[in-house]
């Protein structure tokens, strides 16, 4: 488990790349683009199976379970490079889409070369891996156009501290950017870089290399130079072609790319080590004794071009090792078992499904299996040709000795990405140098483990801050880092960048019979709403209550203990129909739903004495699409615990008016007509490749009733389809309620990283206003399309000038300094955290023709974060999309079907 | 993600055209320098045709851009065409049958096809691999698996289930890196071990043995035994017969298993045969459905002592009681304790509609309470008169087979209603009126449900122009968002036909 935020897999791959097609006009007189190395070489054999030396980035396990991370916004390369030639950046590829993709594109001669270089590399040329540094993401433009005022005005202004560094430079040099080209091709990029050093005279000035654009403050005499280095392991002579492409000026996009390069640099020679692309301080770990476990912490960092400056952003990261190796496991176990088969078995049980990370180069894989009959002394097709034994191998590539060479070995199942790479078989490991890494499910129940990790990888404001700002001045001061940095003409602030924040007023929470409560700094209503009515109630007059017969006595307390607190809140229920059955196994249960359910059943509470999610996933399925009813499941468990009980009960009783269709509370939102809508999505467990979208929409005007529908898709994506239907059923049943159409609609959508930004705009946009056209022709309501991102590496420290640095109170709005240029977005910090750094939510509002102003949109959201009916407090997102992920975690894991209709207007699933 | 096409412009064209015509040689950067100082000396209009060219090609991308649905977009295309060829198939093949049935005689043909007998077979797997190995290269089915079990039943609409067949199959070899899969299959779904299972009691060879007794138990027939599974299990079922049938080695073997067929393709001839319409979707609906997941006694020893569903001996019979349900009503047929599984209420009501109040406040609250007028009781109440009415017209949903074309259908029936029941619940005074309005037609609703709706719709305020273009809408919904073969006019005659839905109904009441 890294308790960090791994950045997960990149998902940009999805990302349209605009095709590099040389638009016709341009192709104006010039030199005939240079001879590129031999086209009809083909990488060899690519049956290979290598020890992932290539593999690119870690694959399987860790990174897979992690849902769609951060990429931060410039120059993170994703991680799953298309096969793509490595192209110049896109500064010197004008396309059509240039209006778009920034306003840096400087058509100019170097840049038709380019074109026709490239165009002349992909004809007929397969699919090449591209060493992923290679190339140069631009922030996908989303500002709404027309939209010149992206800062609200309202809230009492706060000073704030960030993670961010500003970036001190005015160099005055001119870079030359160079593409460089290896014959044979070489995938690998250490080796890439490698032969590159032999050449470092040609560069006397500096250079900065990713493995295949290199930037140089030298100037090459010809356009096109060639070198030939001998590669170490084999001795074969391989030709380098550096080619000029480019002149960078400070500001461009490349320049951040290349400040990104130095930085990197900077962060090895400060003799940090690099895993998954983050890297940590190997000096100073912390042991955890008991779990043989060790932390180290790390930084991510990354530099941007932001509202208006260059800005370094860095983030405290942690991340869990473990001291053991599979090895060592697998001994542990064969010590212990009796028998071979005993200890084959045991094996299996303890190893597959687990990730592991290979001591060479940091890689993760999930084991699939255990190869008994191989071990290293096996040979193996290697990706670039030829065989060679593991043992070679490993001493060829990393100077590494395998001890034991009677070790049976891993197997791995390439993914898909490998497959398209070449890699068909199983990839083998070897025990050996494989570290278990990840947390198992022993672990995970563990308080002890749990409360041992946060002791370290939870940092409060103060800390957090000190040790960044600590970080960077100690990292400035370094003589090999200033040094490097000096050649560049570059230099950063070593004091966190300071913003001016607004704090958002408190909000008023009305209950029922008019009770208004003004919220305290902490934004909770937990005590308001003990002593309050419910805002709105529906009359419970049939409704039954399941037990086991075992569990007889629990349930007179529960239905005790409802009948005395729904008094305070009003709420109107009626004694229920208690059913009595042998035991509670799902046939059971499910079969006494089916007995008792009648149609004018309104509710059914189930109380379980179990966890188990068979069960539960029964009494669901009944409740949701066979006999729709709003249901209720409890635990006996919980129930039985003295202290807890009226609580719980009372959580319960709230709970069940909610999915009757009553309110809780509400806070005063007055746009009128107005559907405030959320989307989210889950990944399926039942079913690999299939993914739930859960929509939710207000339908009253009040804002506090919400409609939903689900849908499930094929394929493994994150993106809503058939969302015109759903769009379209929302705004008939806003309809139905209200007798017009909304004339407002705001979406947040949660879940999409960056990289799909503009998959989701080019997608679902459209249908949405596909679902308008449908309703009417001439239906055209104002709409916002606002997407909500969890993760972000931001972080923000308040100085009220008390104890050291405090988390912003909640409701403080950041929309300057470290928001883009290219976006309409702001940072909105709504939940009140008691422990730890606090995270701010981003929203990002990339479709607006309902053009409010910053503040309304700000204002808006924050209240939508009062909504969510579970939780007597603000949430991190806003209502809607809590509820989303709510239905669409109920469909993923119970249902694996939508539910029935008759129960879109009901809180069914909270 | 697909592999990057190749950037082109129309020198790309031009430069290919020369190669085509062998007046330039080499590869494309070759010929490219070869020809590129004609290129640049041509005039605009000797440009011209390769402009077009390429504007056609970038028109083409843009187009198949907005064509496909991003991710998987051709294999999931390639798969629907596949599905919907190989659906259309079946259903010819099973129409042609049903006809010859009905070629004997007019009369009797609905009475042949209610006894003649069906095989439904299920089975269960540890894994579904990707590849084939070697061995396996020659099997018809797309994948290999790893099999676990097998249940089969046989089924006619007359006598329901008339026989059945149950085994367990000791794993065949699992391809190396795929152990971990089915360990997972094992401990979250069936329970099967993977080792050392007591309950596999037959060899391959036995089990084909007995199958073969089960599917054609009159030993001269030497005819192909149509076998039916539902639609995402057929390349299973196809593996695992033809795994058995060549794992047993038989001389003399006669061929028994030639096509498995998609039991939603029977099931919408079958209903074709009583004169329903029902798609392919909607048959996949409805035998998915939960209903009767949990029917007690359905399962084999091992999995009702595990107390887990994932058995295929019960949703073999599963499938077979859906059947029973959905068809036996069409057909006229009395449901007897082999159509559908004998379930006995379960649990006792034990206390009735009381809280147990002892104290004096309570008391007073709750007899305030009961005098008390709530206001949101009769919103509440047509609320879900609406909802009932909406269902049980649309029979389909009344069972629970929640369908968003169905949703949406129903929606648009509602919009038909006339404007005085589309509450406007504003401020509660307008609330209480439309309630009060409502209220007036509940028990008429309540007593006949499906009546109210035929009158709804006599009072429709819509014109018929209106009426058609909503339901143009719809079908264009259907058609351009769910991009399946599902075509709402089925879905419109369901209600009438009564098709879906009755059989349960009926036999509860029984």
């Amino acid at each position: 488990m890294s308790t960090g935020r791994s950045r997960g897999r990149a998902r940009t791959s999805t990302q349209p790349q605009p095709t590099p097609i040389a638009a016709p006009g341009e192709v104006t007189p010039s030199p005939p683009p240079p001879r590129p190395p031999p086209t009809t070489t083909t990488t060899p054999s690519r049956t290979a199976i290598a020890p992932s030396d290539q593999t690119g980035r870690g694959r399987g396990g860790a990174t897979e379970q992690i849902p769609p991370g951060q990429i931060s916004p410039v120059s993170r390369s994703s991680g799953e490079s298309p096969p793509q030639q490595h192209s110049p950046p896109r500064v010197t590829a004008p396309s059509g889409r240039a209006t778009i993709r920034g306003a840096y594109n400087q058509p100019g001669t170097a840049a038709v070369i380019g074109q026709l270089e490239r165009m002349a590399l992909h004809e007929g040329e397969p699919a090449e891996q591209a060493p992923r540094e290679s190339r140069i993401e631009q922030v996908y433009r989303t500002r709404p156009p027309g939209r010149t005022d992206t800062v609200g005005k309202s809230g009492d202004p706060v000073t704030l501290y960030c993670n961010y560094f500003k970036i001190v430079n005015k160099p005055d040099w001119v870079l030359y950017h160079y593409h460089v080209d290896y014959a044979p091709p070489i995938e690998s990029r250490r080796m890439r870089i490698a032969l590159m050093k032999n050449h470092d005279a040609l560069f006397p000035a500096n250079k900065a290399f990713d493995g295949s654009t290199l930037y140089s403050l030298t100037r090459l005499h010809d356009e096109v130079t060639e070198v030939a280095s001998r590669r170490e392991t084999d001795g074969e002579i391989i030709t380098i072609t550096l080619k000029r492409v480019a002149e960078i000026a400070p500001k461009s996009p490349s320049f951040v790319h290349l400040f990104n390069l130095v930085f990197r640099r900077c962060l090895k020679l400060y003799g940090m080590k690099e895993i998954d692309r983050n890297y940590y301080d190997m000096k100073t770990k912390i042991n955890i004794e008991r779990y043989h476990l060790e932390m180290i912490n790390g930084f991510t960092t990354s530099i941007a071009l932001y509202e208006e400056h260059l800005l370094l952003n860095a983030e405290l990261i942690h991340k869990l090792l473990h001291k053991t190796t599979v090895y060592d496991v697998m001994m542990n176990m064969y010590n212990q078992s009796r028998s071979d088969n005993d200890f084959r078995t045991q094996c299996s049980a303890e190893l597959l499904g687990r990730v592991v990370m290979t001591k060479y180069n940091d890689k993760t894989y999930r084991i699939n299996d255990i190869a008994w009959e191989a071990n290293p002394t096996n040979k193996f097709e290697q990706l670039r040709g030829g065989e060679t034994t593991f043992v070679e191998y490993y001493q060829a590539h990393y100077s590494i000795k395998i001890n034991d060479l009677q070790q049976p070995l891993l197997s791995i199942l390439p993914s898909a990405r490998d497959k398209r790479r070449g890699v068909t078989k199983p990839i083998l490991l070897i025990p050996e140098l494989c570290i278990l890494t990840g947390v198992d499910e022993k672990m995970r129940m563990d308080f002890n483990f749990k409360k041992a990790v946060e002791q370290y990888s939870k940092v409060g404001p103060s800390d957090r801050c000190n040790r960044l700002s600590q970080f960077i001045g100690r990292f400035r001061s370094d003589e090999k880092v200033r040094g490097e940095l000096a050649r560049w003409q570059m230099d950063f602030d070593d004091r966190p960048a300071e913003i001016k924040g607004k704090v958002l007023q408190l909000e008023t929470i009305l209950f029922g019979n008019n009770v208004m409560k003004k919220l305290n700094e902490k934004a909770d209503w937990t005590n308001d709403l003990k002593g309050c009515a419910l805002l709105s109630t529906v009359r419970l007059k049939d409704w039954i209550v399941i037990y086991p017969q075992s569990k007889r006595n629990t349930a007179i307390q529960f239905v005790n203990t409802f009948s005395q607190v729904i008094r305070t809140m009003q709420f109107p229920a009626e004694g229920p129909q208690e059913i009595s059955v042998p035991r509670d196994t799902a046939e059971t249960l499910a079969n006494a739903i089916k007995t008792h359910v009648k149609d004018t059943t309104q509710m059914v509470v189930v109380l379980m004495s179990s966890k188990r999610k068979d069960i539960y996933d029964a009494v669901k399925r009944m409740c949701c699409l066979e006999t729709p009813v709003p249901s209720q499941v409890v635990t006996t468990k919980i129930l039985e615990d003295d202290r807890k009980h009226k609580s719980i009960v009372t959580k319960v009783a709230i709970q069940m008016n909610a999915k009757l269709g009553g309110e809780i509370w509400r806070v005063n939102i007055p746009l009128s007509d107005t559907m405030i809508c959320g989307i989210d999505t889950y990944h399926d467990t039942g079913k690999k490749n299939r993914s739930v979208c859960a929509f939710i929409a207000t339908f009253n005007q009040e804002k506090t009733k919400f409609f939903s529908r689900a849908t499930i898709q094929e394929s493994h994506q994150e993106l809503a389809y058939n969302l015109a239907i759903t769009v379209k059923s929302a705004c008939d049943h806003f309809y139905r309620i209200n007798g017009v159409y909304p004339k407002r609609i705001v979406i947040y959508r949660d879940g999409v990283s960056d990289g799909q930004l503009p998959l989701v705009m080019e997608s679902e946009i459209p249908q949405i206003q596909k679902a308008f056209a449908l309703i009417d022709a001439k239906y055209n309501p104002m709409l916002s399309f606002i997407v909500v991102k969890k993760r972000v590496n931001a972080r923000f420290f308040a100085d009220f000038g008390g104890r050291g640095l405090e988390n912003p109170p909640c409701g403080t709005v950041i929309d300057t300094v470290v928001t883009r240029q290219e976006w309409f977005d702001f940072y909105l910090i709504s939940q009140h955290v008691t422990q730890g750094t606090v995270n701010p939510t981003h929203y990002n509002i990339v479709y607006d023709t309902l053009n409010l102003a910053p503040d309304i949109y700000q204002k808006m959201t924050y209240k939508m974060t009062h909504m969510y009916y579970n939780w007597p407090g603000t949430i991190r997102v806003p209502a809607t999309c809590q509820y989303a992920h709510k239905l669409a975690y109920l469909v993923g894991q119970s249902l694996h079907k939508e539910h029935h209709t008759s129960l879109c207007d009901k809180l069914f699933y909270l | 993600m697909p592999p990057k096409k190749p950037s082109r412009s129309a020198v790309w064209y031009f430069v290919k055209e020369k190669i085509a015509k062998k007046e330039a040689t080499g590869n494309f950067n070759e010929a490219l320098n070869l020809v590129h100082g004609e290129w640049k000396n041509m005039s605009k209009a000797e440009r011209e045709p390769y402009e077009k060219m390429f504007k056609d090609y970038k028109a083409s991308l843009k187009q198949e851009k907005n064509d496909a649905i991003p991710g998987n977009k051709q294999e999931y295309l390639t798969e629907i065409s596949d599905i919907n060829s190989r659906t259309t198939q079946i259903t010819n093949d099973i129409a042609n049958f049903l006809s010859k049935l009905k070629s004997l005689s007019r009369d009797d043909s609905l009475e042949l096809i209610k006894k003649q007998k069906w095989y439904i077979v299920k089975f269960q797997t540890f894994c579904k691999c990707e590849e084939k190995p070697d061995e396996f290269i020659s099997y018809s089915s797309r994948f290999y698996y790893v099999m676990a079990e097998v249940g089969a039943i046989e089924y006619s609409l007359k006598d329901g289930i008339t026989n059945e067949f149950h085994a367990f199959i000791s794993p065949n070899k699992i391809p190396l890196g795929y152990r971990s899969q089915c360990m997972e299959s094992s401990r979250d779904l069936h329970k099967i071990p993977l080792d050392k299972f007591a309950e596999v009691k037959y060899s391959y060879q036995q089990i084909y043995q007995q199958l073969e007794q089960f599917l054609r138990p009159k030993s001269d027939n030497n005819n192909y035994v149509p076998v039916f599974t539902m639609g995402k299990d057929v390349d299973e079922t196809m593996f695992g017969l033809e795994f058995l049938e060549d794992q047993s080695r038989l001389e003399n073997a006669r061929p028994l298993f030639a096509k498995v067929y998609d039991l939603e393709c029977l099931v919408m001839q079958l209903a074709k045969a009583c004169n329903i319409n029902v798609t392919y979707n909607s048959a996949h609906e409805l035998l998915s459905s939960y209903s009767f997941d949990y029917s007690s006694n359905t399962r084999c020893g091992f999995h009702e002592e595990e107390g887990v569903i994932h058995c295929a001996f019960a949703k073999a019979k599963k499938l077979a009681y859906l059947l029973s349900d959905e068809l036996c009503p069409s057909y006229g047929i009395q449901v007897t304790e082999s159509h559908l599984p004998t379930e006995k209420p379960v649990g006792t009501v034990v206390y009735s509609n009381k809280f147990n109040t002892n104290d004096q406040r309570g008391k007073k609250y709750f007899n305030d309470l009961r005098k008390r007028p709530h206001e949101n009781d009769e919103i509440y109440e047509t609320e879900r008169n609406r909802y009932e009415r909406g269902s049980s017209t649309m029979a389909s949903n009344s069972t629970g087979r929640s369908n968003m074309i169905a949703t949406d259908i129903r929606y648009q029936q509602q919009q038909q209603r006339p404007p005085h029941s589309q509450p406007v619940n504003r401020s509660n005074s307008n609330r209480r009126l439309i309630a009060l309005e409502n209220a007036n037609s509940d028990s008429e609703a309540q007593s006949n449900v499906s009546g109210r709706y035929d009158d709804d719709d006599d009072d429709d305020g819509f014109t018929a122009v209106n009426k058609n273009k909503i339901e143009d809408d719809n079908k264009s919904v259907v058609s351009s968002v769910q991009g399946s073969s599902i075509s709402d006019s089925s879905y419109r005659t369901l209600p009438t036909t009564r098709f879906m839905g009755r059989g349960r109904a009926m036999f509860r009441n029984n």
